[in-house]
């Protein structure tokens, strides 16, 4: 039998995901964000098991109603109940922020990769398309796609996703120029693995902690930009309600002065989400760091 | 030389390699010929900078063209590596000439465990199944003495001792059983209690596969130990050859004295150890003629001048320097 020197022993059986588990846990904003947002998610998929009105009812004997024993977050213009129709709308926000984010990460992950990976015309090009995207504002050109597209959840998805992937790609760039001088990276070259396979097994894998707190902050920026563009009429279209378009109700003087529970739900169940995500995001980057593996 | 041909695993021959840059070019290597024998383990001794890793990574073809220009043959089993396409030294690489790299720490990919590793060697040259490349996996890391492999194998890198990690790094090179096995300075990161037990490990696994090994290093214990033929590279030029016990006994070039000297001795009283006097200077500024003429205790006037060729001393013993020349 052989025997193994002393020396030989194993340092530490704590696995990488538990280390950051553990860390992530102990940032109670954090942790106190993934409640939340656990809760809305939660809410927004069981919304027709938690309301005891339709999505679209209305009633036309009860608008304006404020919030009573029958409708907690009272009527809207229509007569529908507030309550419902902002369980619906979180559906419809947060599947725009994960889907508009899921695009951007997509296309922002693949061409960061091959930017910081192959280096010269490769990431020259990127760049510069890069640099062209990140010249024009975000709501100008959004506004302008929404309006030539026209209003659509999926329109507001594509939108967000397709001008959203360039920070994300200058991140991934960094990080992938990094990681590719290391010896792991030179050890899988000289085991006869192809270029294609070093960087989506062996190097993306490496820039992950970077992507999960960027796609998490993303979900956020989906969820923002897709109010804004509902507030302003060029997003999810009525009587499909989102927390953007439920936001619109501001725009009467008459709502923002006297019926209150018109938009302050949806503000702040938008202002809500958006805390807990940046904190469920910062909490990610701590946790994630490599930094602090050691 | 009288060896046959099939003999000989690898024939480097007048191996030069140029990085051209935006302020001209810079050789780093300088008309390199050597041969490594089946089964035999070559030493290539040398300070640091002066183009050891780089012949291996010409031998590997890992270096990116541009900027480095590599001239000369590199013939592995009678083909020149240096005319494969991209495709075919891929089949090679880990395959049919596998490389260790200096730091066991920073070798292995932090984010996978070991076993996964080992499987993708596995699957990507033997054509396995994943539950088959599992079966050999656990068998690799048995083979290079890590206990209890079969747990081992779903350890994360930063699981394990250096020494463990270099033997996971030994198993993984070692997986294709390949013809010749290039070590990059594999015992430098490692404390001397388990650099002991991986270069036994090493010259057990050799003499077991039958596999060439071609050991860089700049540690001449290492060298006395695990060699049977050594190399000096200076400058990116060998400085003499020869078998390690004759190299050691019997040192003719000054580069080779020097490094000798150098060596502290058990027994002998010194208040000082013997130091090489400069510098080695740096790529792209090496003198027109010997270059290590700079340096060296014998120099003449001739060696400033004029490069020496190298001298055949006997069958298997040479060496570059003008005091055996004529």
């Amino acid at each position: 039998m052989d025997v193994i020197d002393k020396n030989n022993k194993t340092l530490d059986y704590t696995p990488l995901w538990r280390l950051s588990l553990n860390r992530f846990r102990r940032n109670k904003l954090a942790v106190l964000g993934t409640i939340v947002l656990i809760i809305l998610i939660i809410t927004a998929i069981f919304a027709p098991l938690i309301v005891q009105y339709d999505r679209d009812e209305q009633n036309l004997l009860k608008i304006y109603q404020k919030p009573s024993k029958a409708h907690i977050l009272g009527t809207d213009e229509l007569g529908r109940d507030v309550f419902t129709r902002l369980l619906y709308g979180g559906r419809v926000s947060l599947s725009v922020g994960l889907i508009s984010t899921t695009i951007s990460v997509v296309i922002g992950v693949v061409l960061g990769i091959i930017a910081g990976y192959y280096g010269k015309k490769a990431d020259i090009i990127i760049m510069r398309i890069v640099d062209i995207f990140m010249c024009f504002p975000f709501f100008v050109i959004a506004i302008t796609m929404a309006a030539i597209l026209g209003p659509s959840i999926w329109n507001v998805m594509i939108i967000t996703g397709v001008l959203g992937w360039t920070s994300i790609c200058r991140m991934v760039r960094a990080e992938v120029m990094s990681i590719k001088e290391r010896e792991f990276v030179e050890a899988a070259k000289a085991l006869g693995l192809t270029n294609r396979e070093i960087m989506f097994k062996h190097i993306l894998p490496n820039t992950f902690a970077v992507i999960i707190v960027y796609a998490t902050l993303g979900i956020a920026n989906g969820i923002l930009s897709e109010a804004g563009l509902s507030f302003l009429g060029l997003g999810v279209k009525q009587p499909q309600p989102s927390w953007g378009n439920m936001l619109a109700a501001a725009q009467n003087l008459q709502s923002l002065q006297h019926r209150w529970w018109l938009w302050i739900p949806s503000g702040l169940l938008v202002f809500i989400t958006i805390l807990s995500i940046n904190f469920v995001g910062d909490g990610l980057r701590d946790a994630l760091d490599p930094k602090l593996k050691q | 030389m009288n060896e046959t041909k099939a003999e000989m695993i690898l024939k480097i021959r007048d191996l030069k390699l140029f990085f051209d840059g935006d302020y001209g070019t810079t050789q780093i290597l300088n008309g390199i010929s050597f041969d490594v024998k089946k089964g035999e383990t070559l030493g290539i001794v040398g300070e640091s900078g002066c183009g050891k890793s780089m012949t291996a990574m010409c031998i590997m073809r890992l270096l990116k063209s541009p900027p480095a220009r590599i001239e000369g043959s590199i013939e592995f089993c009678g083909k020149d590596l240096l005319l494969f396409s991209k495709k075919e030294m891929q089949n090679v690489r880990g395959n049919e000439i596998s490389m260790i790299f200096q730091d066991p720490m920073t070798s292995l990919n932090p984010v996978f465990t070991v076993g996964n590793q080992l499987e993708e060697v596995f699957m990507l040259h033997q054509g396995m199944s994943r539950q088959e490349a599992r079966k050999q996996t656990v068998e690799a890391l048995r083979m290079v003495n890590i206990p209890m492999p079969e747990k081992r194998v779903k350890d994360y890198p930063h699981q394990m001792s250096g020494g463990m990690r270099q033997r996971v790094m030994i198993a993984m090179a070692l997986a294709c059983q390949p013809k010749l096995l290039i070590a990059d300075e594999p015992t430098t990161a490692l404390d001397v209690t388990i650099q002991a037990q991986v270069l036994d490990l090493m010259r057990n696994l050799r003499d077991e596969l039958g596999t060439s090994i071609l050991f860089i290093t700049h540690d001449l214990g290492v060298v006395s130990e695990m060699c049977e033929r050594a190399i000096v590279f200076y400058c990116g030029e060998i400085m003499e050859e020869g078998p390690v016990s004759e190299l050691f006994s019997n040192p003719k070039h000054p580069y080779t004295e020097g490094l000798l000297s150098a060596l502290p001795r058990i027994g002998q009283r010194k208040d000082k150890l013997y130091v090489i006097p400069g510098m080695v200077p740096p790529a792209g500024q090496f003198p027109t003629g010997c270059v290590f003429v700079e340096r060296c205790k014998y120099a003449k006037e001739r060696c400033h001048a004029e490069k020496p060729d190298m001298v055949r001393l006997d069958e298997k013993h040479t060496v570059k320097c003008f005091r055996y020349q004529d």
